[in-house]
């Protein structure tokens, strides 16, 4: 039998035909390095949600040759009547069928039919779609605030304070008479903006020192092992607190405050996803082949280990929002009267009557964080190679 | 082993006083002055007066000479008096610990209990509903503010249907019990005092729902995603092929190679829980130490600020360290490296 079928390229795709219902007792996973890291590392995608799919690219019995050296001790049927069994929990099967390969052309070939594929692709990846319009559509509102909200957003109105939800104000006034729509489309572009730079600036600046100090080894990375160990011990809103006390409240300084804490989370995965890749075969290649280890770490280990980065950026976006949020209800973060969907939770705070005043911004944080996770769980799951043949 | 544990314990050590060294760094780099916050208008406008009080409080001191004098104290185990409530800082923390210790443990069990049989489930019956209905609770969990579910709570459950308490530990026609432990649900019972019992553990309720959202979000999607690991792994097939009932293949084989990230993330889960009560206890005028953490920054009160920093410093030490033990013994191969 020829070897693998295809090469490791990068993303690390390699085949694994994982055939069988639930437990899956025929793969063989395992990472095959230990970082001895205990708190990020140790197999950053096997910690998260794998995806039972049925998206199986599996067409032919021919894939099913080439792939059944993974599986040592099995032979071709065994295989197919493995897929078959699968397949006949997906799709009917018409009765009379002869042979058992004829079964397994045939559920192949239904499985890989357009609607069945579509459906596994809605059924995978629904929820990061809905997720991404979610994303879409407060980003449209926060670019877009000035020219569809109804009112300006500072105007004060005191003699139409508290009204509730009605024709005029979709979503009622709070108590200077500000519309609250206004306000939460507004709030939309102080959110976004705080979470995109934070997380930005921070997951640039951590990965890069986490993935340095990974592969320089030695004391650069037991230094950056203490430095994140000693970042850790501050929750983020104490810290603001004590930046907010030191260099007064604000946006910029709250920004500064959450870069602070927010650097080292992307420092100690960028290092463990680092330390997976440092002792493959390809880094030492490259290394004999006489490449220095700027171009080593940038050209070819970072592609391989930007999935996992990604990830945690797009679920970090929705983090920063919540975290920027929190702030601003206790005061420390935007200077009123700046909308921002934390602070204008908190002026409703004791209008449990008037309930629209609060519920909507949070209402709101909440879709914005949920369309970032949403996001974040579907780039996870296509991006990591266990779980994409499950 | 054990030279791993006194390595480990003197890193800590040395990070709680880095981290005290931070905060004094940045806390003493503002601009206001506590002298101002404690002084009424009058007073302060007396040099006399604001000389006298810069003083006693040792704010005339050059800054170093301010840590020097609190580490020394520090080890001696005197935090300082606080500028804002004249007491001890230590005297503070004692008062204000136990409300908030009482909350995480609640919060924590409660979010246990749910999200391990949870996360379990879902991972034995993948894709069914009870699948996607763990999903589902475990994202808004965490994708929801945690001050506005609190609001939400307190709004629809008080003060729409009416079903639970108010604010506050116990309710204003309650006598408080004698402090034995400073924990409401174990004082009470020590002083026979049932009702205050119920009492507070109503008052406990959502409170304690709030904050255990998001750790419940956690639990649920690690032991999942563990527990799906664990049953990928050959010696499931094997126990399967042995002829051992699916749910001894399960609990016994499955589920405790599973625990391992699971108490990884869940003692994180706690130490963040303890540490980071400030918006829930703000809502529910809790009488933790989260509500004195944010009056004490308001107050721009240095030593409480400092007194709090040691005391979340310590925690996430502790647990970070027990965490690490656990990890050692819970997985043998972590010491054999």
């Amino acid at each position: 039998m020829a070897g693998e079928g295809r090469p490791s390229t990068s993303l690390q795709r390699t085949p694994r035909k994982d055939i069988g219902s639930r437990a899956n007792p025929w793969i063989k996973s395992g990472d095959g390095h230990d970082d001895g890291d205990n708190s990020l590392g140790h197999g950053l995608f096997s910690q998260q949600d794998t995806h039972q799919g049925n998206f199986n690219d599996l067409r032919t019995l021919g894939d099913l040759c080439v792939d059944s050296n993974h599986h040592a001790g099995m032979t071709e049927e065994t295989l197919a009547l493995l897929q078959l069994r699968k397949s006949a929990s997906a799709s009917p099967i018409p009765a009379g069928a002869a042979s058992g390969a004829d079964l397994a052309l045939l559920a192949a070939e239904a499985e890989s039919s357009i609607a069945g594929r579509r459906r596994r692709w809605l059924r995978r990846y629904g929820l990061a779609a809905a997720g991404g319009a979610l994303i879409l559509f407060w980003l449209l509102a926060a670019v877009l605030a000035p020219d569809i909200s109804p009112y300006p957003p500072d105007v004060v109105h005191v003699a139409g304070r508290l009204a509730p939800p009605s024709a005029a104000h979709w979503l009622g006034t709070d108590e200077l008479g500000r519309d609250v729509l206004t306000r939460v489309l507004y709030g939309a572009r102080t959110s976004l903006m705080v979470g995109f730079v934070v997380v930005l600036a921070g997951a640039a600046f951590g990965s890069l020192l986490g993935a340095v100090a990974a592969y320089i080894r030695g004391w650069a990375e037991e230094a950056l092992m203490r430095a994140t160990d000693l970042m850790f011990c501050f929750p983020p809103i104490i810290l603001a607190m004590a930046i907010a006390a030191a260099l007064g409240i604000g946006t910029r300084n709250t920004v500064i405050a959450m870069l602070v804490v927010w650097w080292p989370k992307f420092a100690r995965l960028a290092r463990s996803v680092v330390i997976g890749q440092r002792s493959q075969e390809y880094v030492a290649a490259a290394q004999t082949v006489g490449f220095g280890p700027a171009h080593i770490l940038l050209r070819q280990i970072v592609p391989n280990a930007v999935g996992p980065l990604i990830v945690l950026v797009t679920l970090d976006l929705g983090n920063a929002i919540l975290v920027f949020a929190g702030l601003s209800f206790l005061g420390l973060g935007v200077v009123p009267p700046t909308p921002e969907w934390g602070s204008m939770v908190s002026e409703g705070r004791e209008l449990v009557s008037q309930w629209w005043v609060a519920t909507f911004p949070g209402l709101a944080i909440l879709s914005v964080v949920m369309g970032f996770n949403f996001v974040g769980d579907g780039l996870r799951d296509w991006l990591d190679p266990h779980a994409r043949r499950r | 082993m054990l030279r791993y544990v006194a390595s480990r314990l003197l890193i800590a050590a040395v990070m709680v006083v880095l981290a005290t060294l931070v905060i004094f760094l940045i806390a003493n780099t503002v601009p206001g002055d506590p002298v101002l916050t404690q002084l009424g208008d009058i007073a302060a406008n007396n040099p006399v007066i604001v000389a006298a009080y810069r003083h006693k409080w040792g704010l005339d001191l050059p800054m170093w000479d301010r840590y020097w004098i609190f580490l020394v104290g520090l080890i001696h185990g005197d935090l300082g008096i606080s500028i804002s409530s004249q007491r001890p800082v230590l005297d503070d923390i004692a008062q204000y610990a136990p409300a908030t210790i009482e909350l995480s443990t609640v919060a924590f069990v409660l979010s246990l209990l749910i999200g391990l049989p949870l996360g379990v489930i879902a991972a034995i019956e993948r894709d069914s509903w009870i699948d996607h209905l763990a999903r589902a609770m475990s994202l808004i969990g965490v994708s929801s503010p945690t001050f506005w579910l609190a609001f939400i709570m307190l709004a629809v459950f008080y003060g729409w249907l009416g079903w639970a308490p108010g604010p506050g530990q116990i309710g204003a026609d309650q006598f408080p019990p004698p402090v034995v432990t400073g924990i409401m649900l174990i004082d009470a019972p020590l002083a026979g005092q049932w009702d205050t019992f119920w009492d507070a553990a109503a008052h406990l309720v959502l409170p304690s729902i709030v904050l255990a959202s998001a750790t419940l979000g956690l639990i649920t999607r690690t032991t999942r995603a563990a527990m799906l690991e664990a049953l990928s792994q050959d010696y499931i097939r094997v126990a399967r092929a042995k002829g051992l009932v699916r749910r001894a293949v399960m609990l016994g084989h499955a589920l405790p190679n599973a625990m391992l990230p699971v108490v990884t993330l869940g003692g994180l889960a706690y130490a963040q829980l303890l540490t980071g009560t400030v918006l829930t206890e703000t809502i529910f005028s809790w009488p933790g130490l989260g509500r004195y953490t944010f009056q004490s920054a308001e107050f721009l009160d240095f030593p409480a600020i400092m007194g709090i920093t040691i005391i979340v410093a310590v925690v996430y030490v502790v647990v970070n360290l027990l965490v690490d033990l656990s990890y050692a013994l819970l997985d043998p191969r972590v010491m054999r490296r």
